[in-house]
């Protein structure tokens, strides 16, 4: 679904994750895309690398952009074709906030996956606010680090009781795949939260992002589990958990980490996994 | 003392002279130097301001007119979408008057994505009541915000300074940059009459009659006709202290010209180069736009005053209509007793070049239709 | 005017090496422009910067097309038609590699210089063995092949500009300084 030749860089985490939703989505898809990594990684016209309809619109609008893509082929009698809102953090936590909560309150029936590579890094590595305590970017450099936690917001999205929503990474692509298959047969706003890790942004060499994407999930900084009905928690098969330390220590971004924040964030992490633990129950999956 | 730095970094620079309090930005491509340059000035603790990571241009503007409500100094940089998506605000800012200083680094608007340079962006912001400078070089970009914030505070209405992306925001290039001590003397702290102030409660904003609006917008046309006198006597002050003279407009050899250009922004920069080449044929003069809000009509007659024929060479395009700095300078000769002809060009959109050679075949070009009146003539890419 | 355009890929410092050189010039004296080329960048892809610069004031503001001097980063980079025709005639060419490259049509009249950058890198463990940092021996070749500018002015540049390993960076413009040679075609 994705031609060669695009302009992600090397080792890029979206490009990967683009690839995955789109063959588990089929062709019977339309892509709207923000402002971010995603719009410029397709290419510039006359080229494009998505072999499916692909729309560009406004930074902050991309989940009600879609919602209106959706509306308007159902109004033309086609109720078959996916709506996929493909944005980044930055269009999706911060500037599309207000466009997100919209669209998911409506209970509007689009496919949104977000690519969180956990900072602007089109325009050159500036904290979103899904950036993670402690991160160094641009506008929070030495001296003034990332002080805030990443914002939750799945929790928020659960909050608006919507009918799916999971995370998965570009570790795991089958469950990647699986997710985006489910979501597929489901009606109402589904939302899929997807890491991706970005050499340039987060500072590590371009081969290491696959691994990095599974230390995230082993380290359970980013477990991955499904939210139904925004009450149902499943967590997802993951590999044996591990410490923090060994995702944080690999990552040039976290490279001021104190032993003392090292702790705390071994303790968060910890707290939060068995919060979720206890939320999830085992699911008997249907084939 | 003589710095080498690009545009974006004269416009931080400037900022951190001014002592800005309180600064609240919104990464965009051309801009994002100057948040990282200031957000890096905060965190070193060379800039004494609070640094307000928004979520969105909107909030930006919003951040910026709560502080200067407060009575704080505040400021915010921004470019095309995102000065578009502050929009509302900049009315409101205005309509509250705000002394905000806004920087906007212009750049072509979506749709399509473009990164390249044209003015449509802040000169679709022309009817917000804000006052509007125009740069060509890093150094008038530096030295705009320094006045403009001191222009602000003594009007009380918000100012944009307008540098246009990579010709002049990526453009790295010697600066004089003033010592703090020189600028507070020129800048002193913001002492606002009107703010939030619990000592002193007021109330802003509120809904008000129509008569009582229609007194304020004239009040608003009189401030801003202020502006203009306001703007010749701190360009002398500024003159005085730092030895560069600015003017709303300026005109730079048109005495005994067949044919002037009148330009704004950098364009200014490329015609002066093509000016300094030797050549033959019909004299070609230059005048200079820096000051666009408000529109500098008298200056503008006086620099056009017996001029035989003009081109006004805008950047921008309101489409239906034509080139947006010649509609206006049209419409400031109606009346003027042997007013020149007047040729509107349009070049440059989406950051096409505009080359010495550009301007001397656009030159020659002009010379041949100066029988006709055409319609805007397009530049040739 | 002197105009100078330098290519490479983008991670190499093609822009830091078009600042260290406007700052070079600057301090013998003249008036400087330094510009990327515009539009997005990303790692690996062929980027270029420019530097002008002139005894007096430039006021012009436009790209540069016929370059007095190109430096290239990548030699690989001449397949992708980086556009040698452009040099202005007499113009020079100066790249990293050890000779000329197949099938380069070097314009009639111009100089080409080499200096083997990477060796330079290698040998002071600049960067690493896959991205060696080679700007800065660039910038040091230049003025070697050159003699617009001194070493001097390079190696303070250097010590201003580079974000780190001050001394290393400096080392690697005075050697390439020294190892620029002309290559007669």
């Amino acid at each position: 679904m994705v031609a060669p030749g695009h302009f992600a860089c090397p080792g890029c985490g979206e490009s990967i994750a683009f690839r995955h939703v789109l063959h588990a989505l089929g062709r019977n898809t339309v892509v709207v895309t923000t402002a971010g990594c995603g719009s410029v990684v397709d290419g510039y016209y006359p080229t494009t690398a998505s072999r499916v309809p692909f729309f560009h619109c406004s930074f902050g609008t991309a989940a009600t952009t879609a919602a209106g893509v959706k509306a308007g082929l159902e109004m033309q009698g086609d109720r078959r074709t996916h709506v996929l809102a493909w944005a980044g953090d930055g269009g999706t936590f911060d500037i599309g906030f207000q466009s997100l909560s919209g669209a998911a309150e409506r209970n509007e029936d689009i496919l949104y996956v977000c690519y969180d590579n956990e900072a602007y890094m089109n325009t050159g590595v500036q904290r979103s606010s899904a950036t993670p305590k402690g991160a160094w970017t641009t506008t929070t450099p030495k001296g003034a680090l990332e002080d805030r936690p990443k914002k939750n917001l799945i929790a928020i999205l659960a909050a608006h009781e919507i009918p799916y929503i999971a995370t998965a990474t570009v570790a795991y692509l089958e469950d990647l795949e699986e997710k985006v298959k489910r979501a597929k047969k489901i009606a109402g706003f589904r939302f899929i939260h997807i890491l991706s890790p970005c050499p340039p942004g987060w500072i590590f060499p371009p081969e290491k992002t696959i691994r990095l994407a599974r230390l995230a999930v082993t380290s359970r900084i980013f477990p991955l589990f499904e939210v139904e009905n925004g009450k149902e928690y499943s967590l997802s098969p993951m590999d044996e958990k591990v410490s923090v330390r060994e995702y944080i220590q690999g990552q040039g971004r976290f490279r001021n980490f104190t032993e003392e924040e090292m702790a705390m964030l071994q303790r968060n992490v910890d707290q939060a996994w068995d919060n979720l633990a206890a939320k999830a129950k085992p699911k008997k999956r249907k084939p | 003392m003589r710095r080498l730095l690009t545009g974006n970094e004269s416009a931080a620079m400037a900022v951190k002279l001014s002592r800005a309090q309180v600064i609240a930005a919104y990464p965009i491509t051309p801009q994002t130097a100057i948040a990282e340059k200031l957000a890096e000035d905060v965190a070193k603790g060379e800039l004494e301001a609070r640094y307000m990571k928004v979520e969105s241009e909107t909030a930006a503007m919003a951040a910026c007119i709560g502080a200067s409500m407060s009575g704080a100094r505040a400021f915010t940089a921004t470019s095309s979408q995102g000065l578009a998506l502050m929009h509302e605000l900049l009315h409101w800012a205005s309509g509250a008057r705000l002394p905000i200083v806004l920087v906007n680094v212009n750049r072509s608007m979506a749709a399509p994505w473009s990164l390249g340079v044209d003015q449509n962006d802040s000169l679709s912001q022309r009817d917000t009541g804000w006052v509007q400078l125009y740069c060509e070089t890093g150094q008038e970009v530096l030295d705009s915000i320094l006045i403009a914030f001191k222009l602000a505070e003594g009007m009380l209405l918000p100012v944009m300074v307008a540098m246009e992306g990579f010709f002049l925001s990526h453009y790295f290039e010697p600066v004089d940059v003033p010592s703090p001590k020189e600028v507070d003397r020129f800048l002193p702290r913001r002492k606002a009459k009107y703010r939030l102030d619990p000592k002193k409660p007021s109330t802003f904003g509120g809904g008000v009659s129509s008569g009582v609006l229609y007194s304020l917008r004239q009040r608003m046309q009189a401030d801003m006709e202020g502006v203009k006198r306001f703007y010749n006597r701190l360009c002398h002050q500024f003159e005085q202290l730092f030895h560069r003279r600015y003017s709303a407009v300026e005109a730079i050899q048109t005495e005994g010209s067949e044919l002037t250009l009148v330009t704004s922004g950098t364009l200014t920069g490329t015609v002066k180069a093509f000016l300094k080449e030797s050549r033959k044929g019909p004299k070609v003069g230059l005048v200079k736009v820096r000051m666009f809000r408000p529109f500098p009509t008298a200056e503008i007659r006086e620099s056009l005053k017996g001029l035989k024929r003009i081109a006004i060479l805008d950047r921008n395009l309101s489409p239906g209509s034509g080139g947006i700095f010649a509609q206006e300078i049209k419409a400031s000769l109606l009346g003027v007793e042997k007013a020149p002809r007047v040729l509107s060009v349009v070049g440059g959109l989406g950051g096409v070049d505009i080359t010495p050679g550009h301007i001397h075949r656009l030159a020659s070009l002009l010379i041949d239709q100066m029988g006709k009146t055409p319609d805007t003539i397009w530049m040739e890419p | 005017m002197i105009e100078i355009k330098i290519s490479g890929r983008g991670g190499q410092g093609v822009v830091l090496a078009s600042q260290i050189l406007a700052m070079a010039f600057f301090k013998c004296r003249r008036w400087v422009q330094a510009f990327p080329s515009f539009g997005a960048e990303r790692r690996g892809a062929p980027v270029s910067a420019f530097v002008r610069a002139d005894e007096k004031e430039m006021t012009l503001r436009c790209g540069i097309y016929h370059p007095t001097w190109m430096i290239l980063f990548d030699p690989y980079l001449l397949e992708n038609s980086v556009g040698l025709s452009e040099i202005r005639e007499k113009g020079s060419l100066l790249i990293n590699g050890r000779e000329m490259q197949k099938g380069m049509k070097i314009p009639k009249g111009a100089h080409f210089f080499v200096v083997d950058a990477i060796a330079i890198a290698h040998g002071l463990g600049l960067g690493g063995a896959t991205s060696p940092i080679v700007n800065t021996a660039m910038v040091g070749a230049f003025a070697g092949a050159s003699k617009l500018i001194t070493i001097e002015s390079v190696t303070e540049s250097i010590r201003e500009m580079a974000p780190a390993q001050r001394e290393k960076n400096e080392m690697a413009a005075r050697e390439a300084y020294k190892l620029v040679k002309e290559v007669v075609l």
